[in-house]
């Protein structure tokens, strides 16, 4: 299914983001179904897409030796997976698993990360609102790190 | 023991009412909900968002939200047991004797809600507090708007009310999202901070009145999420939790500034309390 510059007009993450370079976006964009429990990405395998999700449940993941694996976080319906695709050296921190069915846009990161190095106001758009998304997932990582629901007060 | 109010002895304010522990529950290993049934005359009925001073005889007593109460008097409390009332609260068992004072402090603001989206958040322990509030507006559902609700807990096991969950989450006319710190495999639902699902919330931010309650830090973040969300902070409600000995405004224990949290509290308006939760020495 072709994806335009309105699906993507939709994130919060592209907010703002000019109608020329969504369609830039959309144009190396495509829609992926995944379903309960495929696996999305894989630890240290190239980062060359991200995902926004349009319906279901991803569970960021890590596998630990002598433990289940463990999820970290959740993501849903017009939220991101993937961001290890801005930074070098552009391989999964993470596994990602769909949790249920899952419907989302791929967007071909090598492609977009060509695009930044050309169109530099293409770059600063994405990389500051990216910047945004990984602040908010920073504090809400050193809040759960506080373990503020543990028994500590009555 | 005769089942007499002290107070008939002429004892105060300060004096418990004798409750039976009828049932109890335990909701994790250090989390019991004890359902307390009035030996002879109860207190008033507590407001949604009220607490009573509960009475482990022997011991001392404890400010305890409660979780739901009825006309008869029966009163639903959770405790968590972190010190030695707390404790031997949550020892008790059915047929046990406990005292209760109250209800005290002020609740939350129903009437402010009425006609409008409702966004309640609570995580840990707080979801004590908004339970009745939750249930009040269940039992009234035609005189509010739309109900969110948002529901953070450490771990799936910790999570408070597992039959009311799944009952909020059946209901059509009750937007319920659960998440959990941390989690393994096998849990289905949300891992992550509660204010990862407010974008969720399906009410009116700009118009919405949100009750708020858990780990005061939790509370900070959300109504930070909130207002940049365009939350009026005037509509956004926080229950703190304070040092509350007397309960009735006169120790000072619970002095958060200018306020008693015990008196004019423990549900307070976001721009009363905003300033002085950022005050360290406060």
């Amino acid at each position: 299914m072709t994806v335009t510059a309105h699906d993507l007009a939709e994130y919060r993450i592209l907010a703002g983001v000019s109608d020329e370079h969504l369609q830039l976006i959309a144009d190396s964009s495509s829609e992926v179904r995944f379903g309960t429990d495929e696996r999305i990405l894989s630890t240290d395998e190239p980062a060359d897409h991200f995902y926004l999700i349009r319906s279901g449940r991803v569970a960021i993941e890590i596998d630990a030796p002598g433990r289940t694996t463990i999820v970290i976080e959740t993501i849903s319906a017009l939220d991101v997976v993937g961001v290890s695709w801005l930074l070098p050296p552009h391989r999964w921190t993470f596994d990602a698993t769909a949790l249920e069915a899952v419907t989302a846009i791929e967007v071909d990161a090598v492609a977009l990360r060509a695009a930044c190095e050309i169109d530099p106001a293409l770059g600063y758009a994405l990389y500051t609102r990216f910047a945004v998304l990984l602040h908010e997932r920073l504090v809400a990582t050193r809040i759960r790190a506080l373990d503020l629901y543990g028994a500590t007060t009555s | 023991m005769t089942g007499a109010p002290l107070t008939e002895l002429g004892a105060g304010p300060m004096t418990p009412t004798m409750y039976r522990v009828s049932a109890r529950a335990d909701e994790s290993p250090q989390t019991v909900t004890l359902d307390l049934s009035p030996m002879a005359d109860p207190i008033g009925v507590p407001a949604p968002g009220q607490f009573t001073m509960l009475w482990s005889f022997g011991i001392g007593e404890a400010p305890i939200s409660v979780a739901a109460a009825a006309v008869d008097g029966s009163l639903r409390q959770t405790i968590r047991g972190v010190g030695p009332v707390t404790s031997a609260l949550c020892a008790a068992v059915a047929g046990d004797l406990v005292g209760v004072r109250g209800p005290y402090g002020v609740g939350w603001d129903l009437d402010l809600a009425q006609g409008r989206d409702v966004l309640i958040v609570g995580g840990g322990l707080g979801v004590a507090p908004v339970r009745s509030a939750i249930e009040h507006i269940l039992e009234n559902r035609g005189r509010f708007g739309r109900l969110a609700v948002v529901i953070g807990a450490r771990t799936p096991d910790a999570l408070l009310y597992p039959r009311e969950l799944a009952r909020w989450q059946e209901r059509s006319d009750v937007d319920l999202e659960v998440t959990v710190d941390t989690a393994t495999v096998g849990w289905r639902g949300n891992v992550g901070l509660v204010t990862q699902l407010l974008d969720r919330a399906t009410v009116d931010l700009g118009t919405a009145v949100a009750f708020v309650c858990g780990p005061e830090v939790m509370m900070r973040f959300v109504a930070r999420g909130l207002l940049e969300r365009g939350a009026p902070p005037e509509n956004i409600f926080v229950s703190l939790e304070r040092n509350m000995h007397c309960a009735i405004g006169h120790c000072g224990h619970c002095q958060l500034g200018p306020l008693f949290v015990c008196k004019d509290g423990p549900v307070h308006p976001w721009h009363r309390v905003a300033p002085l939760l950022s005050v360290r020495e406060l």
